[in-house]
């Protein structure tokens, strides 16, 4: 056993406590030995074993009453961990496509797949479900591949909540009963359909097993989830007028963007749907995931309400994303609605060689389409077991752990499962919460700030933007710019900071990074960024342009006059720095060796510019250590290569 | 009471000690998986994709019979019958998934409405889908006629030739007087029913205790005969 960094508020760390406790139990602590990256991990990741029988395509997952982990695969089956943490029995199978369980007992389960919400139930107490009975079917299927039925939480009320993703004509879909009834007009130019009722909303369904339909506007609402207040929740996946994912309060009676299944609603169905009215009726998302920089996929939300086993985050949600991502959002009620902040949470390499063979608009490998692309930044690999894709569902265990269960069929080929994230006991340096106020944003730490750094206004980079609502396939940032800050606030415990701004704009997202700030004992925030979605400011200011156009003028691009730093800079954080570091200085992770740029026989030194811009180009190549470089000039234009080339060279050739 | 006690500070001062160690101690260790083993029972159901069906239909495996059936849950009933299997992995490869492969030739089909109703009509029958058991290696397909009349149908192979449906009709009240079964014509299958009265349009009625269960046979003609 080793011994982390020491907290210098915590009882146990003291000198005379160790000797104690060593008196007592001999060796269970031992003397400090040098430590590894792992062990100064705040949370580790562990891979959940899984029988060989099961396919691990994970797409749903929870604990019983009793604590035990009952989990869904996409191929139809139920399995449940029994309380050895080792054995698994199959409770159900023939399922179609399960995306959703609510557990009532170890020997009930309600299942949401593509027909209908089943009621599993074990019977002859044998272990395995013989019962399956039908609790609510109304609404329409047909075998198109896209069409799928996410739950399945509960409301305060004691109601089941689904969510039926639309179809998308790219796949058959045959007409084949009347009593099935398919429309497949389009309503305002987008590309997935609600082809049959009730696809594109959220639905509520009574105890009794009646179906209400409860708000539309969603166009894949991959991630159901139920506040401890008993509200809905739900994520909304990126595309055709969803410009961004995002995570969405839902309540009755609205709509939140995406038109297709105002074609089932009666206040609309049959009229004309135009741009002014599906503007005028959109309510926003609580929070924005910008996609790209914070994945483009999300799944399930979850609240912690581990009491702190999971650390300092108790009461806020964590959400899932299809990429190597967990992200981590706060929310505040301004005005009687919900609005907040995403921070990474955990993150970890995708590594060039995937990016650019999954880049396409039809891979989530990285968020797809060119924003995604461009507002992507790659990440070193993380010391330990790696974070995997596909990360779609997720439940809190009984002690404190967090599950997440993984799907990427169809999209990548990649590892899947369950991993389990554990908090260490070491708190993190984080931004925890970053709230609205009167003049600016609060935030709070996890830990006290260095005080020289976090009162210089230049240490936060703020800026905000905007999306676009169009039925394009997600939006551009539009009206960019940076916010100045004029005074940044600190309490006298270090704990918070005011930032005080001249403006606060609402129907912005507002962008910050905070990489320059240490804690009190030197340590850098883990996570250094956060995007806060402004729906409202305190006074209840309101956005009140229009939605689907720009508010400023594009200013022309400058010419370009030699190498752009900062570009090359966002390149190196995209396709260099799973192999090459933050640094520069490579590593030994498996699979991700690469020289020591800083080093004097670094090739920044040995090689000719030429020679090197070739190389990232892939004209030449060279093989070092088994693994030779991709070739990014199939993926980079000229511009681009020069600029990260000038970036790393002048960031790592050491004099 | 001071043993307990003795418990308590031991077992505070491990989780002190783990959590001064960096350790979440109320985090268990993970062991390796093993399972309590997979049944292969001898009648396998499973909701996908078929061909000639409504969206999530059944296949249905009868693995010592050697038989497969794919019943309909959206029309109602049993759509085709034949001796051999299928493949669903086309239903779970992919983006876009495919159809089940139906491996064998359908020797009985259906393509009508359900053929239960509860007048003597051609027009469809309301069919609502209730749900499916399967105890002691029976499988039993539960739904409702024309809203009120509960029907359970059990399934069971019969000679690896063909399958016999027994159908009970919940009908404790006695508001349903009679039943119709009309059923589809078959070049392949001989089908026979048990119970009630045949018209000479072909039409089965059942009423009074002929009303309460009743059964289908329906068998693969041998053609080489």
């Amino acid at each position: 056993m080793k011994i982390p960094l020491k907290k210098k508020n915590r009882l146990f760390q003291s000198a005379a406590f160790v000797w104690l406790a060593g008196i007592f139990f001999g060796q269970a602590c031992s003397p400090p030995e040098p430590q590894s990256a792992e062990d100064l991990l705040s949370y580790r990741i562990d891979n959940v074993p899984l029988p060989e029988e099961m396919v691990p395509e994970i797409s749903a997952l929870g604990f019983s009453p009793e604590g035990r982990l009952v989990v869904a695969n996409r191929i139809g089956e139920i399995w449940i961990r029994e309380p050895d943490q080792q054995t698994w029995r199959r409770f159900a199978y023939g399922l179609h496509e399960p995306l959703g369980i609510q557990i009532v007992r170890e020997d009930e389960i309600l299942v949401a797949h593509k027909p209908e919400v089943t009621h599993l139930k074990d019977t002859d107490r044998d272990g395995i479900a013989d019962t399956y009975l039908t609790m609510v079917d109304d609404w329409g299927i047909s075998d198109n591949w896209h069409e799928h039925n996410f739950g399945l939480p509960k409301d305060a009320q004691g109601n089941l909540v689904i969510a039926l993703g639309q179809a998308d004509k790219a796949g058959p879909m045959r007409e084949i009963y009347p009593r099935i009834p398919l429309n497949l007009d389009k309503v305002l130019g987008e590309s997935k359909i609600s082809a049959t009722p009730w696809q594109g909303w959220v639905m509520k369904i009574s105890p009794e097993g009646t179906l209400i339909p409860w708000a539309n506007g969603f166009r894949m609402a991959a991630g159901v989830g139920v506040n401890p207040e008993g509200e809905v929740f739900v994520t909304d996946q990126q595309g055709d007028w969803i410009p961004s994912s995002n995570l969405i309060h839902v309540q009755k009676g609205r709509f939140y963007g995406h038109p297709a299944s105002l074609k089932w609603d009666s206040r609309y169905a049959g009229g004309e749907v135009t741009t002014e009215l599906v503007e005028e009726l959109r309510s926003p998302e609580a929070v924005v995931f910008p996609h790209g920089s914070m994945g483009g996929s999300p799944g399930e939300p979850v609240w912690d309400l581990t009491e702190g086993n999971f650390g300092p985050f108790a009461g806020q949600v964590f959400v899932g994303d299809f990429t190597r991502l967990l992200m981590r959002v706060d929310m505040e009620k301004v005005n009687g609605e919900y609005q907040g902040v995403v921070f990474p949470f955990i993150r970890d390499a995708t590594g060039a060689e995937d990016i650019m063979a999954f880049s396409g608009g039809n891979n989530l490998t990285i968020p797809a389409g060119g924003e995604g692309r461009f507002y992507f930044e790659d990440v070193p690999p993380r010391p330990g077991t790696r974070l995997r894709q596909g990360n779609m569902h997720m439940a809190f265990a009984p002690d404190g752990s967090l599950y997440v269960g993984q799907t990427t069929r169809g999209w990548v080929d990649a590892e899947e499962g369950i991993q389990r994230v554990v908090w260490s006991g070491n708190t993190p340096s984080e931004i925890k919460t970053m709230r609205i106020s009167a003049t600016g944003f609060d935030l709070t730490f996890t830990k006290a700030m260095d005080q020289e750094a976090a009162v210089k206004p230049e240490n936060y980079k703020l800026s905000r933007f905007r999306y676009l609502y169009s039925s394009g396939y997600g939006s551009p940032r539009a009206d960019k710019a940076d916010v100045p800050i004029k005074e940044v606030i600190l309490s006298e415990n270090g704990e918070t900071a005011s930032l005080v701004l001249d403006e606060l704009l609402p129907g912005f997202v507002y962008r910050l990074e905070v990489d320059k700030l240490v804690d009190d004992e030197g340590k850098s925030i883990e996570n250094p960024l956060a995007y806060y979605t402004l729906n409202q400011t305190l006074d209840g200011q309101k956005f009140e342009g229009k939605l689907s156009e720009a508010m400023f003028e594009t200013s022309e691009p400058e010419e370009r006059a030699g190498p752009d730093l900062g570009n090359g800079a966002r390149l190196y954080r995209t396709f260099c720095i799973a192999c090459h570091q933050e640094d520069g200085k490579g590593g030994s992770t498996e699979g991700f060796s690469s020289p020591d740029l800083t080093a004097q026989e670094s090739p920044l030194r040995t090689k000719s510019s030429a020679a090197l811009l070739r190389y990232i180009a892939g004209v030449e190549q060279e093989t070092l250590q088994g693994r030779t470089m991709p070739s990014f000039g199939n993926f980079l234009n000229e511009q681009e290569i020069e600029d990260v080339f000038h970036y790393i060279n002048s960031t790592f050739k050491s004099d | 009471m001071k043993a307990n006690h003795c418990n308590i500070i031991l077992a505070l001062t491990i989780s002190a000690m783990a959590i001064a160690c960096g350790e979440n101690p109320k985090v268990a260790e993970l062991g390796p998986a093993k399972t309590t083993g997979i049944p292969v029972p001898d009648v396998q159901v499973f909701r996908t994709m078929m061909p000639d069906a409504g969206p999530s239909a059944f296949a249905v495996r009868f693995t010592e019979a050697g038989l497969a059936m794919c019943y309909d849950p959206v029309r109602g009933g049993v759509n085709y019958l034949w001796k051999g299997d299928f493949d669903l992995q086309p239903t779970v490869t992919g983006k876009i998934s495919k159809l089940a492969v139906v491996e064998g030739e359908p020797f009985y089909r259906e393509s009508d409405w359900h053929p239960l109703r509860s007048s003597k009509s051609l027009d469809e029958p309301d069919y609502k889908f209730l749900g499916y058991s399967v105890k002691e290696g029976a499988l039993e397909f539960n739904y409702a006629i024309d809203g009120e009349v509960k029907v359970r149908e059990r399934i069971t192979p019969i000679d690896g030739e063909g399958i016999r449906r027994d159908f009970l009709v919940e009908n404790q009240d006695r508001t349903v007087r009679s039943l119709y079964l009309h059923l589809e014509p078959q070049e392949l299958a001989t089908v026979s029913v048990d119970g009630g009265t045949v018209g000479e349009d072909g039409w089965t009625l059942f009423q009074g205790e002929a009303l309460r269960d009743f059964s289908i046979t329906i068998h693969k003609k041998d053609l080489e005969k």
